[in-house]
């Protein structure tokens, strides 16, 4: 055989590799499809296990965060010897049960001069508003809300402005 | 052979690519393909082909398999940059107002693809060859230990993803902690089968260990979290929102950086992979073939010990798994200084070709990052100067006369091409060289005036940096500079007066510390006081990685007994990068703008190796075939300090990112869904108003990135009382919420101070509340 013709030799004619080298394909074939089996069967069982499901969902997807929010809708306005006030509870994540929220005036040297607590009710977007109204009494210069037994608290100082018609945005 | 035939053949010998191309062109002009099915696309486009395909061209210029793996996947980089900048700079100039839509970059795509495969010659063996081969039922034995590091380096991986989102889902950080030994046991590994792995086995281990230690800091948060990157996202956005990118809508050295603007649109574009991902993910997944760069660049002129143990070296300094993740522009430079580094050391190809690789790499990073270049440039200019007088004092020992001497790598043509690249990018292309100058004239004004205190408390780790300013001269510094900048502002400023502001005192917050485990406990019972111990370590360690620096050059360059020979150039230039850092600490303002830490890291990628030899040479008390253990020992126990893993089996230790939900960069980067909903909720007050905000946070999030675009030159970076503002709202974050904590970012240094709440409630309303974000009006 010319050495020309012994170049085109595919790969497959030429002398077998040293040992070691090359390995029947079959073997591994057949230990690679032993361990895919194994690496299914553990997959799918522990798939099968709530606990398993939870933790992997913890492990590898954005799970929602528990925290509400408490804001003014409007400006707290005095109306009719009245303080106005709309708020604004919004609840994300897990139910912790019903807000109560707390809502009350206070003077200049920090006494209370008019309050009110109601309960709030949740709308099915998880949203919850409600208007209070405190008596305005002589001395009266805070509004404070809080929500009961949570951090969330606001507060909005009256002025001569909050005797005009309440605006959209605090 | 006809021109004709030529081309016929090379596209016949490149089927398999020129039709995968093809296949994944139709797929990119497909409306509404599948995620995965476009993600694979554009991956194949941007860099899977071209890798292919330069792996062929950096035969001329690399000797190993594994070097032009690593180098063909750095010149891919720089082709997506190139392709996306020419197709930004010609549609255009005919009418096409997006060029950096999906469909023109895709062509664009394709068509570099083909150019490049009609330019090179084919393998000798084709894919469809091979794959007969393989078919016939022989192969080729697989390496040793890529199975086991196959293996082990994704079940790391897993493990580095996993941990980083439980953290972020609150459910503990026991998943990280063992990513974190998972890392460790994997370059255990790699050292003691170290013998008998190949070179393409211990990169993919280290690959994947470097892959583990930065996607357990950039995984944290679920939007950007960090520092610079939140800059980087946004100048992102302004190219990817455009389908444009204009240097003249934000002239800006960052928009001018084609590695945070082109390069990530155009893998949003092409793989439909959303922008945050691509900043947290695919960025840092191309920095950590930087370690595996040192290794093979270090392999090339240095035993498997040495240059495994550099390796080891980049990834375990702080900076290279806690700040550069934050720095994505730096991360693909560093890329490409590492690529340039296994051209240099790589003597078994023509040393012109190589210069020219070398050459085109350089400017690579002149279109990645502006500091980098700049780093570079003066790096090489002074190991081109230590070269020249090496050369010159041969020459004098030796009485030889000129042409006898050996020339280094390094040239003057280098030098300058790489710095009339920077002069010119910076300059007449983008007039974006505003901060360069800034600096210098700041630095020539201060040394003019012997000034020296301008400086980062991080030159405090230099064993030439001298003293660090402690927390409480930096706020009454602070607190100075307020003044100063309120009486500048006049009554324009509308700020609070200074008699309020006063009255309720700002005070420096002490560190957060974690409590002792019952282990701290254990060993303080010892005797052992772990959090002066853990405070303590970090310094020794910077002090011991510069004196092994010392002594691995002394005993490599002059010793009798060398670690290894290392190339001329590699001397030359670790001469240059250590007199870089050396500027870099003692000179007033530049360690505020750059970093003495981040030039450090920088500095590894050439003088890693000779940080190695030290430790190598250090150990040799313990024997010669116990030295390398040790050696190896040390460095493994090093990275779990540093890493944080030590710390945290003890307690006693500030938090850290990668492994609390609690410490500096939790409190200072990480945007929380509270604070993101406050944005959202703030967004729609006063509706089409200008108003101001006052704000500490800075998000990538939709609602404030609008609202920046909105209130462009109402917001306000911070919440420092003196600074408040009479008209605005102040939005309080997370960490101030909880914990009355925030920081200020001053002359390079944050310093955390306990926020004075009841200053806003006194002088403004809480209009805004939830248990992580509160706003003021």
């Amino acid at each position: 055989m010319s050495p020309f013709l012994d170049s085109l030799k595919k790969p497959s004619q030429q002398e077998p590799a040293p040992a070691g080298e090359v390995r029947p394909l079959h073997r591994r074939r057949r230990r690679l499809v032993l361990v895919v089996l194994a690496v299914l069967v553990v997959v799918v069982g522990v798939l099968l296990t709530p606990a398993a499901r939870r933790e992997l969902r913890e492990s590898f997807t954005q799970m929602p965060a528990s925290y509400s929010e408490l804001y003014f809708m409007s400006v707290p306005a005095v109306r009719h010897d009245q303080v106005v006030t709309q708020v604004a509870v919004i609840r994300h994540g897990v139910d912790t049960g019903p807000y109560r929220l707390r809502a009350w005036l206070e003077s200049p040297a920090g006494r209370t001069t008019a309050s009110a607590t109601t309960t709030l009710t949740e709308q099915p977007d998880g949203r919850m508003s409600v208007i209070v109204r405190l008596p305005l009494r002589p001395g009266s210069q805070l509004v404070r809300v809080a929500l009961v037994g949570h951090r969330e608290s606001l507060h909005f100082r009256l002025s001569p402005s909050s005797f005009e018609t309440p605006k959209s945005s605090p | 052979m006809t021109a004709v035939t030529l081309l016929a053949g090379r596209v016949a010998g490149r089927r398999a690519v020129l039709g995968g191309t093809a296949l994944a062109l139709l797929i990119e002009l497909l409306p509404g393909p599948p995620t995965g099915l476009l993600a694979l696309a554009g991956l194949w486009l941007l860099f899977g082909a071209p890798t292919v395909l330069w792996y062929g061209i950096t035969d001329r210029v690399l000797s190993t398999r594994d070097g032009r793996v690593l180098l063909a996947i750095g010149l891919s980089v720089i082709t997506a940059m190139a392709v996306a900048l020419l197709v930004n700079t010609v549609l255009p100039a005919v009418g096409a107002g997006q060029p950096l839509a999906r469909t023109p970059l895709a062509v664009a795509s394709a068509l570099a693809v083909a150019v490049l495969a009609v330019a090179v010659d084919p393998p000798a063996e084709s894919l469809a060859d091979r794959l007969a081969r393989w078919r016939e039922g022989h192969a080729p034995a697989l390496p040793p230990g890529l199975i086991p590091v196959s293996v082990l380096g994704a079940v790391t991986l897993l493990l580095c993803v996993a941990g980083p989102i439980r953290l972020n889902n609150q459910a503990g950080s026991g998943v990280s902690f063992t990513a974190m030994i998972a890392v460790a046991v994997l370059l255990a590994l790699l050292m003691w089968r170290r013998r008998r792995y190949p070179a393409s086995v211990i990169v993919l281990g280290l690959f994947c260990a470097a892959a583990g230690l930065l996607l357990l800091t950039s995984l944290r948060g679920w939007y950007i979290t960090g520092h610079d990157i939140q800059q980087e996202f946004g100048v992102f956005r302004l190219t990817a929102s455009a389908d444009r990118w204009n240097i003249a809508a934000y002239r800006d050295a960052y928009n001018a950086c084609m590695s945070i603007t082109l390069l990530p649109t155009s893998l949003v574009r092409l793989t439909g992979i959303s922008g945050v991902y691509v900043f947290k993910v695919v960025l840092p997944l191309l920095f950590a073939l930087t370690p595996a760069l040192v290794y093979r660049s270090v392999r090339n002129v240095a035993p498997q010990l040495v240059a495994l143990l550099s390796a080891v070296f980049v990834m375990m300094f702080p900076t290279f798994f806690t700040d550069m993740v934050f720095i994505a522009r730096q991360e693909v430079a560093f890329v490409l200084v590492g690529c340039a580094m296994v051209v240099l050391t790589d003597a078994g190809r023509p040393l012109a070709a190589r210069r020219i690789a070398f050459t085109v790499l350089a400017l690579g990073v002149v279109l990645s990052h502006y500091a980098t270049t700049y780093i570079i440039v003066v790096t090489l200019a002074l190991a081109f100067a230590t070269d020249l007088l090496w050369r010159l004092g041969t020459r004098l020992r030796k009485r030889a006369p000129r042409e006898a001497v050996a020339r280094g790598f390094v040239t003057w043509w280098i030098v300058v091409a790489t710095a009339a690249a920077a002069a010119l990018w910076a300059g007449p292309v983008s007039h974006t060289g505003g901060q360069l100058q800034a600096t210098v004239s700041t630095t020539v004004r201060d040394l003019g005036n012997w000034q020296f205190g301008n400086r980062s408390s991080d030159v405090s780790y230099s064993l030439i940096g001298g003293a660090r300013v402690s927390p409480v001269q930096r706020l009454t510094d602070y607190r100075a500079y307020a003044v100063d900048q309120r009486a500048q502002a006049g009554a324009r400023g509308r700020y609070l007066p200074l008699t309020v502001v006063d009255s309720y005192p700002v005070r420096v917050a002490p560190d957060e510390v974690q409590p002792l485990t019952p282990l701290g406990r254990a060993v303080q019972h010892t005797g052992v006081d772990v959090k002066a111990a853990n405070s303590g370590f970090r310094v020794l360690v910077a002090v011991l990685l510069q004196l092994l620096l010392l002594l691995g050059f002394v005993t490599t360059v002059w010793g009798r007994r060398k670690s290894f020979r290392p190339a001329r150039d590699q001397v030359t230039l670790t001469v240059g990068a250590g007199a870089v850092v050396a500027m870099l600490t003692l000179l007033p303002q530049v360690s505020v703008d750059y970093g003495v830490l981040r030039a450090f890291q920088q500095g590894l990628i050439v003088f890693a190796p000779f940080v190695a030899a030290g430790l190598v040479w250090l150990c040799r008390w313990a024997g010669r075939r116990r030295a390398a253990a040790l050696a190896c020992a040390v460095s493994v126990a090093l990275l779990l300090g540093l890493t944080g893993a030590v710390p945290k089996l003890l307690g006693g230790y500030p938090p850290t990112l990668n492994l609390d939900n609690a410490g500096r960069y939790y409190d200072n980067y990480l945007i929380h869904p509270e604070e993101h909903q406050a944005f959202d909720w703030l967004l729609l007050r006063d509706a089409g108003q200008p108003v101001n905000i006052q704000s500490q946070v800075r998000s990538d999030n939709q609602p404030y990135a609008r609202l920046q675009d909105k209130l462009r030159h109402q917001a306000v970076n911070t919440v420092y009382p003196a600074f408040v503002k009479d008209n605005g709202y102040v939005f309080l974050n997370y960490a101030t919420v909880r914990k009355d904590r925030t920081s200020v970012f001053y002359q390079g240094d944050a310093v955390t101070y306990r926020y004075p709440i009841a200053f806003l409630d006194a002088t403004k309303n809480r209009i805004y509340s939830s248990d992580g974000a509160v706003i003021f009006r």
